[in-house]
């Protein structure tokens, strides 16, 4: 009897999963085109709590879902054109398929409309739609909320809710007076790394560190009023040794048109579903406004989008908690082992735990 | 005198050829005395010793007939005077009186009944001394429970006299004195061909047999044996209860839909799915009803055992096609679902006990002969077995339903017959502590059949139902409930006049009030980032008269035809206009109408004519033709493949039109070896209007624009289905094959973003070419049987991921393919079950059988789902992807 039941209960809710292959090698590499133009230039930058970066075009072919990277497309002329017939011309230096206007004014004006002209080596020719920058009000500082939340951890190979501590990123959407607006906001994660066995003072003992993906999700609205707070991010606090001793969010508002939004819109839904629910809504094509000027319809990937820019930058540390958090001490000896501390112990330049970028100069904009 | 019989026909034989061939005869008188109250058979006897001549004739044939001879008479005149009004007649040659059957030799052609058993002498010839026609009626009653059956076939051979027996399993009609051979039909049962020898009129009460019970084989056919020939409707599938019963099952569940998409051109929607799909149309599209009573959900489980309760089920009947008249609403099928009568005069218990369910029935007379009763509930008890387990997420989870329903049945007088029936379904999912699944399904009719007259008789129905569904989180800063709801009111007046057994007109009126309470979201205290939602309902009603008629032309060609008139109107609500000059979309809003409940929005109509025709091209072989359009008013909108409880109806209104469907068929129908087998061809084509998609990446749930994101366009589907079946024999069987295609055009020369895959055809998500199925039963012994089922179909159309890209730093956005432009692996599946019956004893305490069934044998892994990960990958997920064998005891008390 338990054996029947056994197979009863594995079969119907045990159920099985298993890998099947779709034969989709006819479907030809389409150009992708990674493009945002903003309100601010590279030397505006300057004096903003960022990194400062010039205005980049990133041209690529798609790859089979299989593979891991794209083929950067080398060798194309990216122009930016503006109604005015004023153009501006992305160069690709380093043949990495990244081209870059190198002029540090540039900066998009609400007045004129916007067009990406690519020129690919094969001759073929791309434009993108016309994009006109939706001006927004700036964006606000952020606000705290420290909340308890269930998350779902990976407890010895079982997922399994657990209660933790930690705080959530709100934003206040600006009151529309008049058109909805659409906004889409970006954070990045930066914190700061101390070498705890060194001396305070000493070289390599504070380090900076920036991680464009620690925060894997954006937040995008559609605000027909505005005048509310609307949640952004939620950074868990409890056992968090990156908030240790300070952290720091930069959170970039996009005020975007409705072709950019439904753009990041559908990839934002993409990415949500999946999991063979019955409930999952079947699959889309994510938009695209660049069109190859001889042939539309073949398929591109990528959008080519003019946006109103704006950034703030949010901090917090442990005595800004309601709450005691404790953290361990990695660079503790463990009792009845060999005391060999993590190199990060000694030089926090070693940190391993994933980062874009690390420094142990103290940025401009830090505290 | 007798003589053998078969000298007797030879020498009938010779006298009549040669008293044809050679009319100077010997004429010479024979003069007869004055005789009173004489039996003829003394009669004869006493004439033999008297005039040296004999007389020739079958002893029964004269059985108490009398006669006196008031004068003295010639012999000649006297018989030729008395018999005729017998049905018997007098030849003479010689010495030789040759006494004929007259009625009798005229009704077959090629075989004489006369030397048969006569099964009813009915009534005396001196009632009836002038030879009138007479009325043969009485009762038609289940010979094992008593119940009466209504719909029996009572016929003459050739069919040219004959009745249905009415609400009271009552019959009734003229027939020439004499001997006929009379046929008793009925769906489910042993057919009867008896031998009447019709003296007067007079009463016959018939007693038929289930098939199973009384047959040494198991018969498939819930129908008369010729019923694929000689059937008018095309398209009708009729299976009795004990034909779906002989069907392997999935863990013991007896399940009437599973048992249909074996039919050519039904497919299932998917692997434990609720649903399916007939001649490539949409699982909203057909008409799902319980003893004509309107149902939105038919499973429990999400698919993986049927609400219907077999036990109660007494036949289950399919149009492939809008089916006759008196049906309409939904544009692909019509499925009813027939429960029986309680047996009105003993009690009766039974019951079934399986592995994750179990049932019990208990029916009898309330007031014996007039009152009867049935009762029948199911419970599970999955959450047991899931305690069982060792797995905490199993643990964790609940799985649970149980199903009641109740019909009363209770004859007035001889006129007035009354019902009451009423059912509930519940169903509870939940999947380790995490979201909450509840769907529920009350109805409840009454139905009223009056007869006028042995011609006109009328049944109103009036019921209701609701269907309501709840998806919750019980605890937690998720915490939220979502429910919606259908609730429908319906009433119905059907006519049936039986102008004569030949020409049947059906007419009726019906009238169907919808409420849609598409959706009400209200977050949990504790969940402060969803805002609460409740989307206005929707009412709207649906009426329609019709008119059909059933008409046989000549004895080969009958056809029925028909028309309905349907008026729908959608009352209250909000709803929107849109430019003109812009795409549908939220953005070419132009404004908000909201309309007060009882006003009215907006009003379609249509005719839907039917027709159906048969020609016999002989009594062997047939063909069909048949047109049908149907009308929908309301939409199945499902953003899934499979049905689920979250399925959301749609009513059309202001910006959504109501589907058109129009379908042809043509078919092939012949029976080989004395209805041993039966073969059939049918091809269709079927066209339908303003079929309902969603534009890419919609939200269908709590969308209060839903409209907005819907597009109306043209769906086609074609294809031949092949069916032989074998009906008697130990292996009795079915091998059915279709090849079908279904597919859909969303074309628009304004706006690109109306158009579907650039404006081109694309398949339909259930479009699956090629379907077969191989149903096969084996009877080893009375009590031992072997049934096996294979069944193949295409793998259905998906969406896949044909590319990726990295942007931003997110590593793959998936560029996916057209709308369903490739498919999932093929689906096929093989399950094999034993029952062995309790002995045939005909009077036992306790009629039991002990069923034995492995589902999916070869433990294919079929796909329930095909889904990808962020990355593209592509997995499949098989719900049933092994091997379930369980064991099921069902009894009769």
């Amino acid at each position: 009897m338990r054996l029947i039941i056994f197979i009863l209960v594995g079969g119907i809710l045990g159920s099985c999963i298993e890998l099947v292959s779709f034969d989709t090698s006819s479907e030809p590499s389409r150009l992708v085109v990674e493009a945002t133009i903003t309100n601010i230039s590279f030397n505006d930058r300057l004096s903003m709590p960022v990194m400062p970066e010039y205005f980049t075009v990133k041209l690529s072919g798609t790859s089979k879902v299989s593979n891991e990277r794209d083929e950067p497309v080398t060798g194309a002329d990216v122009t930016l054109l503006d109604d005015l017939n004023n153009s501006w011309t992305f160069e690709d230096h380093d043949n990495s398929g990244d081209y870059v206007l190198y002029d540090p004014d540039f900066k998009v004006v609400p007045e004129r409309v916007y067009k990406l002209k690519i020129t690919t080596k094969e001759g073929k020719i791309y434009e993108s739609t016309e994009e006109r920058m939706m001006v927004a009000d700036p964006i606000s500082p952020l606000q705290s909320k420290f909340i308890e939340k269930e998350v779902v951890k990976d407890i010895a190979g079982e997922d399994q809710p657990v209660l933790v501590h930690g705080v959530e990123g709100r934003i206040p959407v600006p009151e529309n007076t008049g058109e909805e607006k659409f906004y889409r906001w970006t954070y990045e994660a930066s914190w700061e790394v101390q070498a705890d066995l060194l001396a305070v003072g000493a070289p390599n003992k504070r380090c900076w560190i920036t991680n464009q993906s620690y925060f894997k999700d954006y937040a995008i609205i559609r605000s027909i009023s505005g005048g509310y707070v609307q949640p952004l991010f939620f950074l868990e606090l409890s056992a968090n040794s990156r908030v240790k001793h300070e952290f720091s969010v930069l959170v970039t508002q996009y005020s975007l048109g409705k072709g950019a939004f439904e753009f990041w819109r559908k990839i934002k839904v993409q990415r949500e579903q999946g999991g063979g629910s019955i409930f999952d809504p079947p699959p889309f094509e994510i938009p695209s406004n660049i069109f190859n000027t001889s042939n539309p319809d073949e398929k591109t990937s990528g959008y080519f989008i003019v946006a109103g820019e704006s950034v703030t930058r949010w901090f917090i540390k442990p005595i800004d908690f309601p709450f005691n958090i404790t953290f361990d001490d990695p660079c503790a000896p463990i009792p009845g082992a060999p005391n060999i501390p993590p190199a990060v112990c000694n030089n926090c330049l070693d940190y391993q735990s994933g980062y874009t970028s690390i420094t142990n100069l103290k940025p401009f904009w830090w505290y | 005198m007798v003589f053998n019989f078969f000298f007797r026909t030879l020498l009938i034989a010779l006298v009549l050829f040669v008293s044809y061939n050679l009319p100077a005869q010997d004429q010479h008188t024979i003069l007869i005395e004055e005789q009173a109250e004489i039996l003829l058979s003394d009669f004869f006897r006493n004439t033999e010793k008297e005039h040296a001549l004999r007389f020739f004739y079958k002893e029964e044939w004269i059985e108490n007939i009398r006669l006196t001879v008031a004068n003295e008479t010639n012999l000649s005149d006297l018989l030729s005077n008395i018999l005729p009004q017998y049905g018997l007649g007098v030849v003479n040659y010689k010495n030789n009186w040759i006494i004929i059957n007259r009625s009798a030799t005229g009704t077959t052609d090629d075989e004489n009944p006369l030397d048969e058993h006569v099964d009813y002498v009915v009534g005396e010839y001196k009632r009836n001394p002038t030879g009138e026609p007479v009325e043969l009626s009485g009762h038609v009653r289940d010979g094992e429970t008593g119940e009466i059956l209504m719909g029996v076939q009572v016929a003459t051979n050739d069919r040219k006299n004959g009745v249905i027996s009415d609400l009271r399993g009552y019959y009734a009609f003229m027939l020439p004195t004499g001997k006929h051979i009379i046929n008793v039909e009925y769906l489910g049962y042993e057919s009867k061909e008896l031998l009447f020898d019709l003296r007067s009129s007079g009463t016959v009460n018939l007693e038929l047999f289930k098939k199973t019970v009384q047959l040494k084989e198991v018969t498939i056919s819930a129908t008369a044996d010729d019923n694929n020939v000689k059937g008018i409707e095309a398209g009708k599938e009729v299976f009795s209860v004990e034909s779906i019963k002989a069907l392997p099952t999935f863990l013991g569940e007896v399940d009437p839909v599973k048992t249909i998409t074996s039919l050519p051109g039904v497919s299932a929607v998917g692997e434990g799915t609720a649903g399916f799909n007939v001649r490539g149309g949409e699982a909203g599209q057909n008409l799902l009803m319980q003893d004509g009573v309107l149902l939105f959900s038919t499973s429990h489980l999400f698919g993986l055992v049927s609400t219907f309760n077999p036990d109660m089920v007494r036949d289950v009947l399919l149009y492939k096609g809008g089916g006759p008249a008196n049906y309409g609403g939904r544009v692909s099928s019509v499925l009813n679902v027939n429960l029986r009568n309680g047996n009105d005069s003993k009690y009766k218990v039974h019951g079934g006990l399986g592995l994750i369910s179990s049932r019990i029935i208990l029916e009898g007379p309330i007031i014996k002969n007039r009152t009867s009763f049935i009762a029948g509930g199911r419970v599970s008890y999955v959450n047991w077995l899931l305690r069982k387990v060792n797995n905490s997420d199993l643990n964790q989870s609940s799985a649970a339903f149980h199903d009641v329903n109740v019909k009363v049945n209770h004859v007035i007088n001889k006129s007035n017959i009354i019902n009451v029936s009423a059912y509930s379904t519940t169903d509870q999912f939940k999947f380790a502590s995490d979201t909450v699944y509840n769907w529920k399904s009350n109805g409840a009719a009454i139905n009223w059949n009056h007869i006028y007259n042995k011609k006109l008789l009328s049944t109103f129905q009036f019921s209701g139902s609701k269907y309501f569904n709840d998806v919750f989180i019980e605890e937690g800063i998720n915490q939220f409930e979502y429910s919606s709801s259908i609730s429908t009111l319906n009433a119905k007046l059907d006519f049936n006049y039986e102008y004569s057994v030949n020409n049947r007109i059906d007419f009726g009126l019906h009238s169907l009030v919808y409420l849609f309470e598409p959706g009400k979201l209200t977050p949990g205290q504790s969940n402060l980032n969803t805002e609460p939602e409740n989307l206005d309902s929707e009412r709207s009603v649906e009426s329609a008269v019709y008119v059909s008629n059933e008409l046989s032309l000549t004895p080969s060609l009958s056809l029925v035809y028909g028309g309905r008139y349907s008026m729908y109107t959608l009352y209250g609500g909000t709803t929107y206009t849109y430019n003109d000059d812009a795409p549908k979309s939220v953005d070419s809003i132009v404004d908000t109408l909201k309309y007060g409940n009882s006003e009215s929005v907006q009003t379609y109509d249509g005719i839907e004519p039917r027709l159906s025709l048969r020609f016999l091209i002989n009594s062997k072989n047939s063909l069909k033709l048949s047109y049908y359009r149907t009308i929908q008013y309301v939409h199945l909108l499902s953003n899934t493949t499979a049905i689920s409880p979250l399925d959301f109806w749609k009513s059309s209104g202001l910006n959504i039109r109501p589907a058109t469907g129009d379908q042809v068929t043509i078919g092939y129908f012949r029976n080989m070896l004395d209805n041993t087998f039966e073969v059939s061809l049918e091809g269709y084509y079927k066209e339908v209007e303003n079929v309902v998609d969603y534009k890419d990446g919609t939200t269908i749930l709590l969308n209060d624009k839903l409209e907005a994101d819907l597009l109306q366009g043209f769906g086609r589907s074609y294809g031949i289905e092949f069916l032989l079946r074998k009906n008697k024999g130990l292996l009795t069987g079915w091998f059915a094959y279709t090849y079908s295609r279904s597919e859909r055009l969303f074309k628009s020369s304004e706006y690109k973003e109306n158009e579907i895959n650039r404006g081109n055809y694309f398949p339909a998500n259930y479009d699956t070419p090629h379907n077969l199925s191989l149903v096969l039963n084996y009877k080893i012994s009375r009590r031992f049987g072997i049934s096996g089922n294979f069944t193949y179909s295409t793998g259905r159309p998906i969406t896949v991921p044909v590319s990726k890209f990295n942007y931003e730093g997110i590593p793959a956005v998936l560029n996916f393919s057209e709308r369903n432009q490739f498919r999932i692996p093929d689906y096929h599946r093989l399950d094999l079950s034993i029952t062995l019956k309790s002995g045939f004893k005909k009077q036992k305490s306790i009629d039991g059988e002990w069923v034995f069934s492995v589902y999916n044998i070869y433990g294919r892994k079929n796909p329930y789902s095909v889904f990808f990960t962020q990355r593209g990958t592509a997995y499949k997920l098989s719900v049933l992807g092994s091997v379930f064998p369980s064991l099921t005891y069902n009894f009769k008390i």
